[in-house]
């Protein structure tokens, strides 16, 4: 009985193993099937994908030779990025074949990931758009379909007006290892000319990037021929009227602020002010100085925003660029008569906004008269006199950042800062010796638990501002006096992108000497085939474009009040261009549909006369604005309507690329920024900016 | 009209931004705060603040056309166009009620006639003035020394004793009835230049009169701040409206 029941057992457990057996040979088998299969099929699109790339390489060679034969140097660099997409597509198809197959075949897949490793990171040069699925360059995963090599996109941010997106990002250890301050997460500014962002937007943001990497605004940036970004610190907190609401409300109601809430105010507003006299020290104006624009973390006031920061010598005309309540009246003023950025103090303007902060956060709500806002709240009343000075007139205000800071030091110091008196403040009083100023900063640190950083801080200098000299007024580069260069050229930009270097396209690779003879034989051949070819009898309203309609929807309100002339088109004076140079031809681009038509050309009829001033020829001959260019004008729209309103798109690329066969050598692009400022951009074929209008937007 | 009427007219005819950043400044807070007294609530501060504009842009129109000796006064100007507009958006609200397209009222200019039939209210005929003496406070406060008008703002404004502001100020009390004579007398100049500038008519001039700022010192001043406090309120009312729009 019990041998029989053993007997059953043994056989139970035999036919077990002998399914688990059929089952895991199956397996196997159908395993090495797949690998063969997947070998040989996978094989054959690799040797594809290998002839493809390899055809690709070879076709853009020759291409790339007539180009530099012909001069065309943009078509080069065009040429060489097909290139090098042709040569790495051959590269992983042949890494695929040689490599990942085989090993896959002989069940060596864990040997992969070690071989990968080994291959030399190759960074890609900008935000790379890729399925949210995938991961990123570098192995980072991506979100919403951007990445950037070295970082990994953790989270967003609301986007400013600019247009711009923000990215909150963690760098990897090596990029992080390479930033100033070594920050675990920084914010990432984005622009993407295929996204909707446009070339004047990147140009602006670009121009004081060497002057913020210097104060550490900027801590890593990339610009290639589509894209531009670039990273900050990042601050975890509220804005600072979130935080003032907050203090307020932590009171009896419109009893303002006391005791440790108004410590803390004073302690936001000096931070701001250290940071202002930073930038004014460094010859740069911030612009938008305002409680949305100041991060509160850890204790301490961070001013963020980079967008609107402007050299102090810029030969820009001022702009009305800012937010109301915080913007002094008189720069609108200004900006609507034409006056210059550098023929100003732009300093005073911040200033003026420091002003508007400190009221703000003593009256939690914004000064709707300027200097003569009243005060609803108790509040002492050295502070009240503070910031009525810093909002007084232009000529009449705190002359420095450094001056305001002084006063507000001093308040901070006393132990009762209800008891100081407007007279007492070192700015009325004639400024303090150097043992009360030492007492007035120990002070300051110790007034307030939420002042730590403060402790042993001496102040800090005011730096002077450094006296510059423009020395190339298209690009505005300029250099200090005392020798240290900065330079604000765009192309010196790119060329002073961080450790990780990009690959040069076309010619910069190019080092052999006799390599060099030829494409200098090559450039005189094509300067003088192009000045053959300058005069294009064909006519521009004959270039080969699709006809459409375009249904023009106009803010009734806006146009009449452009109409009415309250848009300051009138007074201002225009300033100068370039000269043309070796371009000669120009044509103007309308670039955003919803600009008013009479506006627009006002703006360009006077556009047209400073440009013709200087030796411009209009593209067809017939006037910028009459007949021809008009027509342009309309089928731009169109094509930028189709192409989704990118000015980066495809199909305006293309037509770009035919507008330059017809000898046009350079673009006024007209568009529209957040607050309906007009701003015209005169812009080379080949995408670099010769110069830049402004029209201040209507004052609603 | 005066001169300097003449002189302003101008200015927004030949398209000055800065004469018509001027109008706006001044008299925007007016205009808007008027049009939502006729709107009774039924139109949004959005909409008054394109209706503003729409009068503006109406006023800049106008202005070619407008006649000086047929003695409009400039509040009943002002007024007449805000009107106009007003009840152009209402009709073309109604139009739109009933589905139907609508062409745009042609301004009545009959407003350039004394006997036209817009009746400017007492609340509208007060703030206008208001807002001109508001604009030579303004302008004084740009002319004078940052710590003269501070004296005045104290002094004036804010009600305080001589005693206190001097103390305050680290200064006797005789610099502080000096400082407040200078801003004072600069403050009655341009009181004189703004009422003349933005006045079509004598009548209009003569308000300086009844409001009591060609009474003495202690008259002038309590007019100045009962003038700056009530325009304040004004503006701040209408910076709010705007603020939450």
């Amino acid at each position: 009985m019990i041998l029989t029941f053993a007997s059953i057992f043994l056989q139970f457990i035999l036919a077990t193993l002998l399914v688990l057996f059929l089952i895991v040979a199956g397996k196997a088998a159908i395993s090495i099937v797949s690998r063969i299969c997947g070998f040989a099929f996978g094989g054959i699109g690799d040797v594809i994908r290998m002839l493809a790339g390899a055809i690709a390489a070879v076709a853009m060679v020759p291409l790339i030779l007539i180009s530099v034969m012909f001069g065309r140097w943009d078509r080069v660099d065009y040429y060489a990025i097909g290139l090098r997409r042709g040569g790495r597509r051959l590269g992983r198809a042949a890494h695929s074949l040689c490599v990942r197959r085989p090993q896959r075949l002989l069940f060596l897949d864990g040997v992969q990931p070690g071989l990968v490793h080994e291959v030399p990171h190759v960074p890609d040069e900008g935000p790379t758009d890729m399925p949210s699925s995938k991961k990123a360059a570098g192995g980072t995963p991506s979100r919403g379909g951007v990445s950037f090599p070295g970082y990994e996109v953790v989270g967003t941010l609301p986007p400013g007006g600019s247009g711009a997106r923000l990215y909150i990002a963690s760098p990897d250890e090596r990029t992080r290892a390479s930033l100033a301050g070594a920050p675990p997460q920084v914010v990432i500014k984005s622009f993407d000319l295929v996204g909707g962002s446009s070339l004047p937007q990147i140009v602006r943001e670009s121009r004081s990037l060497d002057a913020a990497r210097s104060l550490g605004l900027v801590l890593d940036h990339r610009l290639d021929e589509r894209s531009f970004w670039y990273a900050m610190p990042y601050h975890a907190g509220d804005h600072l009227g979130e935080v003032v609401r907050r203090a307020h409300q932590g009171g009896v109601d419109h009893d303002g602020l006391r005791g440790t809430a108004l410590r803390d105010v004073l302690g936001f507003e000096i931070d701001l002010l250290e940071t202002l006299d930073r930038y004014h020290g460094q010859g740069l104006w911030h612009k938008d100085v305002k409680p949305e624009n100041i991060i509160v973390h850890d204790g301490v006031a961070h001013l963020v925003d980079f967008g609107l920061v402007t050299s102090l010598r810029s030969a820009m005309t001022l702009t009305t660029h800012g937010t109301e309540y915080f913007r002094d009246p008189e720069m609108v003023r200004m900006a609507m008569q034409g006056v210059k950025v550098h023929e100003v103090d732009g300093a005073r303007f911040d200033v003026y906004g420091a002003g508007a902060v400190l009221y703000y956060m003593l009256e939690n709500t914004f000064p709707g008269h300027g200097g003569l806002s009243r005060f609803g709240r108790p509040s002492p009343e050295a502070l009240r006199w503070i910031v009525r000075r810093a909002m007084a007139d232009y000529d009449r205000r705190y002359t420095t950042a450094a001056e305001m800071l002084g006063d507000l030091r001093f308040v901070a110091a006393q132990s009762d800062p209800w008891a100081v008196t407007p007279a007492s403040l070192p700015s009325v009083a004639g400024g303090v010796d150097a043992e009360s100023e030492d007492a007035i900063v120990d002070s300051v640190a110790s007034v307030s638990s939420r002042t730590p950083r403060l402790r042993g801080r001496r102040p800090v200098a005011t730096q002077s501002r450094p006296r510059l000299s423009v020395v190339n007024w298209w690009t505005g580069a300029y250099r200090e006096d005392a020798g240290r260069g900065i330079s604000t050229d765009l192309r010196s930009v790119i060329s002073s992108a961080p450790v990780r270097e990009t690959e040069g396209p076309g010619t910069a690779s190019i080092g052999a000497g006799l390599f060099l003879l030829m494409v200098f034989t090559a450039a005189v051949v094509a300067f003088f085939v192009a000045q053959a070819w300058r005069y294009d009898s064909e006519s521009l309203a004959s270039v080969d474009l699709p006809a459409t309609s375009l249904t023009w929807s106009w803010d009734a309100n806006a146009w009449q009040l452009e109409d009415a002339g309250i848009g300051g088109l009138h007074g201002s004076t225009m300033p100068t261009p370039p000269p043309p140079g070796d371009l000669r031809g120009v044509i103007s681009l309308n670039d955003h549909e919803s600009l008013d038509p009479t506006e627009v050309d006002q703006f360009l009829d006077r556009i047209e006369e400073s440009v013709v001033s200087v030796g411009w020829e209009p593209a067809g001959g017939e006037g910028l604005l009459g007949g021809i260019s008009f027509q342009i004008e309309a089928i731009i729209l169109a094509m930028l309507y189709k192409d989704g309103g990118r000015s980066g798109g495809p199909v305006t690329q293309r037509m770009i690329g035919q507008l330059e066969e017809k000898g046009v050598g350079a673009l006024i692009l007209v568009e529209e920024d957040g607050e309906r400022d007009l701003s015209a951009t005169l812009i080379r074929i080949d995408g670099e900016t010769l110069f830049e209008w402004r029209q201040p937007a209507p004052l609603d | 009209m005066n001169p300097m009427t003449t002189t302003f007219v101008a200015r927004l005819r030949d398209r000055d931004d800065t004469a018509w950043f001027e109008l706006w400044t001044v008299f925007g807070p007016v205009i808007r705060n008027q049009l939502f007294r006729w709107g009774r609530g039924s139109v949004g501060a959005a909409t008054v603040e394109d209706l503003t504009q729409d009068t503006l842009t109406a006023l800049s129109k106008s202005i070619d056309r407008f006649d000086p000796t047929r003695g409009a006064r400039f509040s009943t100007w002002l007024l007449a166009i805000a009107k106009h507009v007003l009840g152009d958006e209402m009709d073309r609200r109604h139009a739109i009620k009933r589905g139907r397209g609508r062409r745009p009222a042609s301004l009545d200019e009959a407003y350039m006639g004394v006997s036209y039939g817009v009746t400017p209210d007492e609340v509208y005929e007060r703030a206008i003035f208001q807002a001109k003496i508001y604009a030579a406070i303004r302008a004084a406060q740009k002319d004078s020394e940052f710590l003269h008008f501070e004296v005045y703002r104290m002094r004036v404004f804010e009600g305080r004793a001589g005693k206190e502001v001097a103390t305050q100020l680290g200064m006797s009390e005789p610099t502080v009835s000096r400082h407040l004579r200078r801003v004072r007398d600069c403050i009655r100049s341009h009181v004189e230049d703004v009422v003349t500038l933005y006045s079509f008519t004598d009548e209009e001039s003569a308000e300086v009169d009844s409001a009591g700022l060609a009474g003495g010192d202690d008259l002038f001043d309590e007019a100045i701040c009962d003038i700056y406090v009530a325009h304040s309120r004004v503006v701040e009312d209408d910076e709010r409206r705007l603020a939450e729009r």
